[in-house]
């Protein structure tokens, strides 16, 4: 289903009033599309990306998936947070895993959701470590940890804020490859957040330039090849020397 | 050296070899100056009167009394705490407020309060209880609260995005997120609990049919028997390190030690 932002305000109050992050913003991801917003550092991507998954209410415009309006967060669109903690730490990786679906689809048998924690692990990677603690994995682990217990809820779309933005340049490669390899699986949106040209290249179908002066999205680009030097115009867009 | 670094990796043999240490240091120390054992008895005396008092169940009963009373206090308190945190975290208002009765409580040692329970519940096992649930509902209130507020944001929002209510994101993420300092609060909890209660048995004098260990502790003064008086000290020193060591450190390491949520002991 596609996800539909539409008109989205948003401010916060400061000490001097309020700051204004979002200003009637506009974006669509198509059904099964992948579409990652650029942007710099503190411009407002979270705050776009937690009101498109209803984590936070817009002061005016619409969230919809589809035909639905998004009022709260629900299991059709998961959520993978920038932060490394966000499995719990008290369960292991397999007890995270059928937590969630247990929470979720709460009639699924046992063997059901083993196997469909076995097989979620296993398509990240993570097939041994099963039996971890949070602690004892490293921090891409983790975050593939949190994108298998996001697979296994089978959601409608994943929404995705700088999640290997911490990672060191080898495990973020082998995570962006996970997640690229996933996505072509088909059936998944992916709304994905970065400040990293290169990674929304590598991954994305459409770029979406946050533009900051605006508070809104200023450019979308496909990323199929048919806009010449994407690359340098993302550079100038960012201000990127 | 060496067999000494092997019991260091054994908790429980570490405690033993220290307290059999210290029992030979005092064993020792009364053959060697040969103090009156009206003052100071010899440990083999103490643990015969600990031994006769066993035997004849006084003891045992009394220790079970008291252990019985402060479970009753404390599971009290627990409730009392997590209603009251719950509280807090819900309501700003009542938070402030929670926060002000927690402020001008948690210092009031147990005993200061003393004549007032008396005067309130008589001395009969509801004053016992009321000063146990005041020693230890405070420390576990504050940790408790600061276990709630500290509890990372992210576990509540990937239990929103779980279609979780309130109610199971309380109990099923809030509760094990602050599990370490909830355990915390408990040991805190327990050893202010502990302590009160003895006192507050010597104080009221036996209460139920033969009274706890505090009453049992109290009457060997009375007699002059010293070597009893030990006895009794004894036995709340070791139900002390039994809880202590054996209880919650049992549940330490099952828990947060195991979930990597506390530094692991070296």
């Amino acid at each position: 289903m596609a996800l539909k932002l539409e008109q989205i305000s948003k401010s916060f109050p400061t000490e001097s009033g309020s700051r204004q992050v979002l200003d009637r913003l506009d974006l669509c991801v198509e059904d099964g599309e992948f579409v990652a917003v650029l942007g710099q550092s503190g411009c407002g991507k979270s705050t776009l990306l937690r009101i498109a998954g209803g984590f936070e209410p817009p002061d005016s415009g619409n969230v919809g998936l589809g035909n639905t309006p998004v009022v709260s967060p629900d299991q059709k669109m998961i959520m993978l947070f920038q932060d490394f903690n966000q499995l719990f730490p008290w369960m292991t990786l397999q007890q995270n895993l059928l937590f969630a679906i247990r929470k979720t689809v709460p009639k699924m048998g046992t063997d059901q959701a083993l196997q469909l924690v076995r097989s979620c692990l296993e398509q990240t990677g993570l097939g041994d470590s099963a039996g971890c603690y949070p602690y004892q994995l490293s921090g891409g682990m983790k975050q593939r940890g949190a994108l298998a217990r996001a697979l296994a809820l089978s959601p409608e779309v994943l929404l995705m804020d700088e999640p290997f933005s911490s990672l060191d340049y080898l495990t973020r490669r082998n995570a962006q490859d996970t997640l690229k390899k996933l996505w072509s699986q088909g059936g998944l949106t992916v709304l994905f957040i970065t400040h990293d040209i290169g990674e929304a290249l590598l991954l994305a179908q459409r770029v979406a330039v946050f533009d900051l002066p605006s508070r809104r999205i200023g450019h979308i680009f496909s990323n199929d090849g048919t806009v010449p030097n994407l690359k340098s115009r993302l550079e100038e867009l960012l201000g990127v020397e | 050296m060496k067999v000494y670094y092997d019991l260091q990796k054994h908790r429980l043999a570490l405690r033993l070899f220290w307290v059999l240490v210290l029992l030979l240091i005092w064993e020792g120390g009364v053959r060697l100056t040969g103090v009156s054992p009206l003052l100071f008895p010899s440990v083999g005396e103490v643990l015969r009167v600990l031994a006769d008092s066993v035997l004849r169940g006084d003891l045992v009963w009394q220790a079970g009394f008291s252990l019985w009373i402060i479970f009753l206090g404390m599971a009290i308190g627990l409730g009392l705490g997590f209603v009251l945190a719950l509280l807090s975290m819900r309501f700003p208002v009542a938070g402030d407020l929670i926060d002000t009765i927690s402020a001008i409580a948690h210092p009031l040692p147990g005993i200061a309060v003393l004549p007032l329970i008396i005067l309130w519940f008589g001395t009969g096992t509801g004053a016992i209880l009321a000063i146990i649930v005041h020693s230890c509902l405070w420390p576990m209130l504050l940790n408790l609260t600061a276990g709630f507020r500290s509890a990372p944001p992210i576990y509540t929002d990937v239990g929103r995005n779980l279609s979780m209510n309130s109610f199971a994101i309380t109990t099923e993420i809030l509760i094990p997120a602050s599990f370490p300092l909830l355990l915390s609060g408990v040991k805190i909890g327990w050893a202010r609990a502990w302590r009160a209660l003895i006192s507050a048995e010597m104080v009221f004098g036996a209460i139920g049919s033969k009274g706890g260990i505090g009453w049992y502790i109290f009457k060997q003064r009375t007699f002059m028997n010293t070597a009893g008086l030990f006895a009794g000290i004894l036995v709340v020193i070791v139900i002390g390190m039994l809880v202590e060591d054996l209880l919650f450190g049992k549940i330490e390491r099952q828990t947060a030690e195991k979930w990597g949520m506390t530094q692991i002991r070296q």
